[in-house]
């Protein structure tokens, strides 16, 4: 009976602890259904234990487990636009019971500039939505962002200042 | 001012995907570094925004809220006229049989009241309500029969 530890099982748990976290936000933004994105999330991992058993060749995590994640996201996506229809709205349990502003006031006026600028981001085609978290979320280079979702820098750049152009609509600002 | 950065290059300079000369004139133009300020304050707030949880409730904007109110109220109104023209039609259709069947119990009834009532010399007579009362010797025999008509009016 083998009761040891595979031998990639800590650097497993590393990049698990270091990415997991930062891939949930990003499935959660990509997904807007928290469950949905946590699937997501441990999908990708379940292609790093893969990946572990079947390969030794060094791999730059970083942009493989986004890559994943986007493309998992984008895979449910396309699967379950009726399910994601149904579910519109945000379980309960994901509600910020208590907010710290300091008037009613301008707690509806946050509260309005939140909702309107959510749901233009929601409104975004997926994209935009993609290439606005990848660069302005998480911080990604243009030339990472065309390589990973396979666009032309050209086209990044587009379809962020429409994305940006569309968010500042929604903040009512804009010019 | 001539010069001036578009909004697409003041994005660009944001995200430091720019050329060094636009990202030189946007620290030498005012109007361009003051649209630069509000461009990056927007995005910081955008940024917060998306960085926390979404918003308690689905947000739908009332437009959309009212298309969808619209879309609704167009269905039950073609659901309502759909309705109504199935009962019309039914309606007309039951009409037309009891209407036919009606029309034909009624001439037999007459028939047989005007049979009773003044019985006919001319045995060859079809039944029915026209021909039974269709003389004069027929309305007289039958008003005689009721008793409707006196001795000086006979004459």
């Amino acid at each position: 009976m083998v009761t040891g530890r595979r031998p990639w099982e800590a650097e497993y748990e590393a990049l698990y602890r270091e990415h997991a976290p930062r891939l949930a936000r990003l499935c959660r933004l990509l997904l807007q259904d928290p469950h949905e994105a946590d699937d997501v999330v441990q999908e990708v991992f379940v292609k790093v234990v893969q990946v572990y058993e079947t390969s030794t060749a060094p791999i730059a995590w970083n942009a493989w487990l986004t890559r994943v994640a986007v493309n998992g996201c984008r895979d449910r996506h396309r699967a379950g636009w009726w399910v994601r229809w149904r579910r519109r709205h945000i379980p309960i349990e994901g509600l910020d019971i208590v907010d710290q502003m300091p008037s009613p006031d301008r707690l509806a006026s946050a509260r309005e500039t939140r909702e309107r600028l959510w749901h233009a981001f929601r409104e975004l085609p997926a994209r935009q939505r993609e290439v606005f978290v990848l660069r302005h979320m998480e911080g990604w280079s243009t030339a990472d962002i065309a390589e990973v979702l396979k666009l032309r820098t050209g086209s990044v750049k587009r379809h962020l200042f429409r994305a940006v152009q569309r968010l500042r609509a929604a903040l009512g600002t804009e010019r | 001012m001539t010069g001036c950065l578009d909004d697409r290059s003041l994005v660009m300079v944001r995200y430091a995907e720019a050329s060094p000369a636009e990202q030189e004139h946007v620290r030498t133009c005012l109007r361009c570094a003051a649209r630069y300020q509000r461009l990056s304050h927007d995005l910081e707030r955008i940024g917060e925004v998306l960085g926390g949880r979404p918003p308690a409730i689905g947000y739908v904007p009332a437009a959309a809220a009212a298309s969808w109110r619209r879309v609704l109220a167009a269905g039950l109104i073609a659901v309502v006229v759909l309705l109504g023209g199935v009962e019309m039609w039914m309606w007309k259709a039951s009409t037309s049989m009891t209407g036919g069947q009606g029309d034909t119990d009624m001439r037999t009834l007459l028939g047989e009241v005007a049979a009773v009532l003044g019985p006919s010399d001319d045995a060859d007579a079809p039944s029915g309500f026209g021909p039974a009362v269709s003389t004069d010797g027929d309305h007289e025999a039958l008003a005689t029969g009721l008793g409707l008509l006196g001795d000086g009016e006979e004459q």
